[in-house]
């Protein structure tokens, strides 16, 4: 899995410029992509129409070359069932709740039926009953589904408006989204409901059928999902700061693959430093409640409590589908494109996800000067620990904790741990030396104890002895030889002023 | 043995008659070879002195044959060490002053050395062990318990030693896993290993340990900050049979449910002052190893439940010592324990509330094994409570005619007749403990001294009503090694006098609270207590100069307390202090002398390995 993807990332990454090219010139239409460098600067004569075709196009070719035709199919194929339209249009927008509408109707209809027989009290009708309850459920979950996508292609819209400035939808999203900043990545809150899809209107049939027949509800919205990537812009709203790598989020989840939806955001998205910012003068900012804060030099219309509220959730009723997201990066394992494709639980994770693994480590440790890390927080938490405990194998490999060390001991023959020369309380020369003097000294003894000794077995010892002139001056004599004559002279009691080390000495 | 040494006798005599020409047909016949087979069972070290005695020829075979030595003085060590020239197993313990340089010569001398004990040894480190293990390479068995300045780096040199199979590292503060680790990883043929209070090893350690060594039969792990998962671990050595585990209070019963699982060897088992132990870890320790000899459940918790004691059935073929100290036991739950254990050999109730003279009656009469019973009782419980052991027990006890260790403190209605009983049918006793057993009196201890001639250990705190003729009574007791006799306001220094000249083996003397015993106490013991090695003459009214002759004379004392000893000046410490230098290891004194005392003293004493021990408690006189 990560052998492979070598050939491909450097193909992805050449296409990846390409597209970053054309994203520059695309700048004044497709100013969303690309947040870090665009000049935040209003075209007012660009109107929407002329925006929104490459808009899809660029991001359907961007990674998923494939699906093009596809999608250009069913951009063909739109006004057929429920004429879900793209963009905003009044017209399509009405003809969508004139449809909610007759399905209203319909739902009441038969509601109505129902109560009349329970009136009329008809008996052996319990399995037509049964029947048209399944109808009536079916026909609301139609109806929420409609709804949501026709909010759907109302908001991005809305964004794609903003940024061409147009005044009556700017009123309008200001209706939708809370305050009136500048929203280019809305908050996570109306991210939920961003689901913003081209396909969406083809794949709408597809998706009711497959309510009604109650069969892999999930998977045809996925698919239809996992088309739409790149539309949907990240927020942050909390900015990182220890991230484990547990945040990549893969522990302990496994979700079946279909239970969730599956977002995908850009390089450019991943790595811009700022997610929110400033309508009127540009300033980019990590957190849409500083840039909240920061609006309030703008004027007084953005001190009112309503434009300092933090966006509050809307549409609650919408069926909340878990949210996942995939790496940018072709055939890394986070890609949605991978066989054992595993997805990232959050934007934070997503992002701490891109920088570990496919962008350069360039911070690096001032201390060690060995470890790189690419993420900022790393390299703190790094520095946390960096040069401390570290405990050592006699092998050389150093650990951080002690129970990694251990268990490498464990695993290894031979290896034990490194006791670390620190602790020795005296250090290399002083101490061998020390060490010399302390056995001659104890040598001596045993010499000056017995200096006829016939023993063959200590003979080494005593031509040793021959030349233990030194250890008068030596510092340990005293403590090795004080005691010597005390033995022979049986006196009750003696006292020995230090320096008395030749006391015991005989010959 | 008592008939060799009267067969040695007259050959000393002979010996002494003609000193430099043995001309005894019997000891120039005899082949050196000889004299070793003969040596081979003379055990006993009186009847190896009186050997040595004969002739220079039964002198050199018993140098050549001897394979242990104990010495007790530093000085004398170059000349053993010359003399017995085939030494297997050599005691330093009792050897004061053993630094690096001195264990380097020893070892140098003595290659063959198999068993090494170096315990408290305080001026020891890594390079004396070093050079032992360079020296002796069949080194098997080290102790270095108690031994101050050992770590880590010590455990390392130690480690060198592949072959060894015994280590005890108890109470070497300073190790860590790390040592733990090299002892396990360098010994891999490891079977006993000690690691009490070593507190700082955990876990971690412990699990290495299990790993690298599977041999280990004998594991002592009290008093360690260690859990279940160490006992986890544990449970994974197959050959484990005795298992030590005193006041491990992190671990659980479910740790005991380990154990269980694992291994079937186990034989011994010692849980007590495990606080969070209860009787269900026990139960299915019981189940889980049916070759259970031995458990130690003192001071875990209070109720013996019958689940427990009717699981005491599972091992009653095997089980010979159970101790219950701090157990409720009723008189039913005693005779359960004594109709499935019939093999007991020692049962320890100490503290035990509700044991009764009709219970131990009982106990006895099934349990005719017993030699061990340990029924002090516990000093929160008021005397009333004790009444119920009494010297009918006694009378019971006695018929144990092997019973070997006795202790009774606190058991304040035992009188003269209970121990008249004892005097008279337990030769064997080795121990007995009579601490603040009131009513006993001088003809109690004359009854017991010509009764128990091997008597060994003999506590008799505060047991106020004995004077100078009990203790002359007690001086016929040549093997009497141990003796306290704190409190005891009546003896005087003529008694001390008496057990000085007459008990020969004396190593510890316990004078703490005797106000009545004086300088002259201390010049007998000077002159006569050569073997003494730890001494507490605590608030005896003492003057500086018993004390110098006292510290001067005395080469094998190593702990000495001298606490409270109003009558001895600063002069009079510092001189005696400086007569004892290079002999004391631990030394306990008021604080108050630490600035009073010059720093030059207190410095020698530190190098040369004494540890002080400064107390700070108020002069209170108690009656």
């Amino acid at each position: 899995m990560k052998t492979t993807p070598k050939a491909s990332m450097k193909s992805s990454s050449s296409s990846m410029t390409s597209d970053a090219a054309r994203d520059v010139n695309h700048n004044k239409t497709f100013i969303q992509f690309n947040p870090s460098n665009v000049p935040y600067a209003p075209r007012p004569g660009q109107t929407f129409t002329d925006f929104s075709p490459p808009f899809e196009t660029e991001s359907q070719s961007l990674y998923h070359p494939d699906r093009e035709v596809k999608t250009s199919n069913q951009f063909g194929s739109t006004p057929t069932m429920n004429s879900l339209m793209l963009d905003w249009d009044p017209r399509t927008m009405l003809s969508n709740l004139s449809f909610l509408e007759q399905k209203i109707h319909q739902v009441q209809d038969i509601v109505r039926s129902i109560i009349d027989q329970e009136e009329h009290q008809l008996p052996n009708r319990t399995g037509e009953l049964a029947v048209r309850q399944q109808l009536v459920t079916a026909d609301l979950t139609c109806i929420l589904i409609q709804l949501i996508s026709t909010a759907g292609t109302l908001l991005p819209s809305i964004k794609n408006t903003l940024l061409s400035t147009n005044p009556t939808v700017v009123q309008l999203g200001g209706v939708l989204s809370a305050p009136t900043s500048f929203v280019l990545n809305g908050s996570p809150q109306h991210n939920e409901v961003v689901t913003p899809d081209i396909t969406k209107g083809s794949e709408y049939a597809e998706l009711m059928k497959s309510f009604n027949t109650s069969s892999e509800e999930g998977d045809e919205l996925i698919k239809c999902l996992n088309a739409c990537d790149g539309e949907v812009s990240e927020s942050v709203p909390v900015e990182d700061h220890d991230l484990k790598e547990s945040d990549d989020g893969i522990d302990g989840e496994n979700l079946p693959p279909g239970s969730y939806e599956v977002l995908q955001l850009e390089k450019e998205e991943i790595l811009a430093p700022h997610t929110h910012f400033c309508l009127i003068c540009g300033k980019g900012f990590k957190r849409d409640a500083n840039l909240r804060m920061h609006m309030r030099g703008h004027g007084d219309e953005y001190k009112t409590p309503a434009a300092l509220a933090k966006p509050t959730k809307e549409l609650n009723a919408e069926p909340t589908l878990i949210r996942r997201y995939s790496c940018p990066f072709l055939g890394c394992k986070r890609n949605k494109e991978h066989k054992k494709f595993q997805p990232l639980k959050t934007i934070l994770c997503v992002k701490n996800h891109y920088k570990r693994s496919h962008c350069d480590k360039s911070y690096i440790c001032s201390r060690c000067n060995t470890k790189k890390f690419s993420v900022i927080a790393d390299l703190k938490t790094h520095e946390k620990h960096c040069g401390r405990d570290k405990w050592l194998c006699s092998c050389g490999t150093t650990f951080s904790r002690k129970d990694k060390l251990f268990g490498h001991v464990a695993l290894f023959q031979g290896h034990t741990p490194a006791i670390s020369l620190d602790d020795s309380k005296v250090s290399g020369m002083s101490e061998q030396a020390e060490g010399s003097v302390v056995m001659s000294g104890m040598e001596g003894i045993i010499g000056c104890n017995f200096p006829g000794s016939t023993s063959q077995d200590i003979k080494s010892l005593d031509t040793k002895v021959a030349d233990d002139s030194f250890n008068y001056l030596s510092p340990m004599n005293f403590d090795s030889c004080s005691f010597d004559g005390l033995d022979e002279f049986s006196r009750p009691f003696s006292f020995l002023p230090s320096g008395s080390c030749n006391f015991g000495r005989r010959n | 043995m008592s008939a060799n040494r009267s067969t040695e006798l007259p050959t000393e005599m002979r010996t002494r008659d003609g000193r430099m020409l043995p001309s005894d047909a019997i000891t120039t016949v005899l082949s050196v070879d000889l004299l070793i087979q003969i040596l081979d069972r003379i055990r006993d070290p009186r009847d190896r002195k009186s050997w040595r005695l004969v002739s220079r020829g039964f002198l050199r075979a018993e140098s050549l044959h001897r394979r242990e030595l104990r010495p007790l003085r530093r000085e004398t060590l170059p000349a053993l060490l010359r003399r017995y020239v085939a030494l297997e197993r050599l005691d330093l313990s009792a050897c004061p002053s053993i630094d690096d340089a001195c264990l380097a010569a020893v070892a140098a001398a003595a290659e063959g050395l198999k068993v090494v004990c170096l315990a408290r040894a305080n001026r020891l480190g890594w390079r004396g062990l070093e050079a032992l293990v360079a020296a002796c390479p069949r080194l098997d068995t080290v102790d270095l318990s108690h031994s101050v300045g050992v770590g880590d780096r010590e455990a390392a040199a130690l480690a060198e030693a592949k072959g060894l199979r015994e280590i005890r590292l108890d109470k070497c503060l300073a190790i860590t896993d790390v040592g733990l680790a090299k002892v396990a990883v360098g010994c891999p043929g490891l079977e006993r290993l000690g690691i009490k209070w070593c507190l700082e090893i955990s876990d971690i350690g412990i699990e290495l340990l299990a790993k690298k060594c599977p041999e280990i039969k004998f594991l002592d792990i009290s008093y360690l900050k260690v859990t279940n998962e160490s006992l986890r671990s544990i449970s994974s050595l197959e050959k484990l049979e005795d298992l030590y585990m005193v006041g491990c209070s992190f671990v659980d019963d479910e740790g005991l449910q380990l154990l269980s699982n694992g291994s079937k060897s186990l034989q011994c088992i010692d849980v007590s002052r495990c606080d969070n132990v209860s009787s269900r870890g026990l139960t299915s320790l019981v189940e889980g190893n049916q070759c259970l000899q031995k458990i130690n459940a003192g001071d875990c918790f209070p109720d013996l439940e019958s689940s427990f004691l009717s699981k005491l059935s599972c091992v009653k073929n095997t089980l010979t010592v159970l101790k219950l100290d701090g157990f409720q036991v009723s008189s039913s739950s005693l005779r359960v324990i004594g109709g499935s254990c019939k093999n007991l050999v020692e049962i320890g109730l100490s503290k035990c509330t509700g044991v009764t003279d009709e219970s131990i009656s009982e106990l006895v009469a099934i349990c005719v094994d017993l030699r061990t019973v340990d029924l002090t009782c516990c000093h929160h419980l008021t005397d009333n409570a004790l009444y119920s052991i009494a010297d009918n027990s006694l009378k019971f006890l006695s018929a144990c005619s092997e019973l070997t260790t006795l202790k009774l403190g606190l058991c304040s209605d035992i009188s003269d007749n209970g121990l008249a009983h004892i005097g008279s049918n337990c030769g064997e006793l080795l121990e007995l403990d009579l601490y603040r057993c009131g009513r006993v009196t001088d003809e109690g201890l004359a009854a017991i001294a010509s009764g128990c001639k091997r008597l060994r250990r003999l506590n008799l705190c505060y047991c106020t009503q004995i004077t100078d003729n009990g203790l002359n009574n007690l001086s016929c007791l040549e093997e009497l090694s141990d003796i306290e006799l704190r409190g005891l306001a009546r003896i005087t220094s003529s008694g001390i006098t008496a057990v000085a000249i007459g008990c020969k083996s004396l190593v510890e003397l316990d004078l703490k609270r005797c106000y009545s015993v004086d300088d002259a106490g201390l010049w007998a013991l000077a002159r006569y207590a050569l073997n003494l090695r730890q001494l507490t003459i605590s608030y005896c009214p003492v003057t500086g100069l018993g004390l110098c002759n006292l510290l001067g004379s005395l080469r094998c004392l190593q702990d000495v307390k001298l606490v409270h000893l109003s009558w001895v000046s600063i002069e009079g410490f510092e001189l005696a202090l400086r007569a004892s230098c290079g002999k004391l290891k631990k030394l306990k004194l008021l604080s108050g002398l630490r600035d009073v005392l010059s720093s030059e003293l207190l410095q020698m004493l530190q190098t040369h390995g004494c540890r002080i021990r400064w107390v700070n408690k108020p002069l209170v006189f108690k009656g």
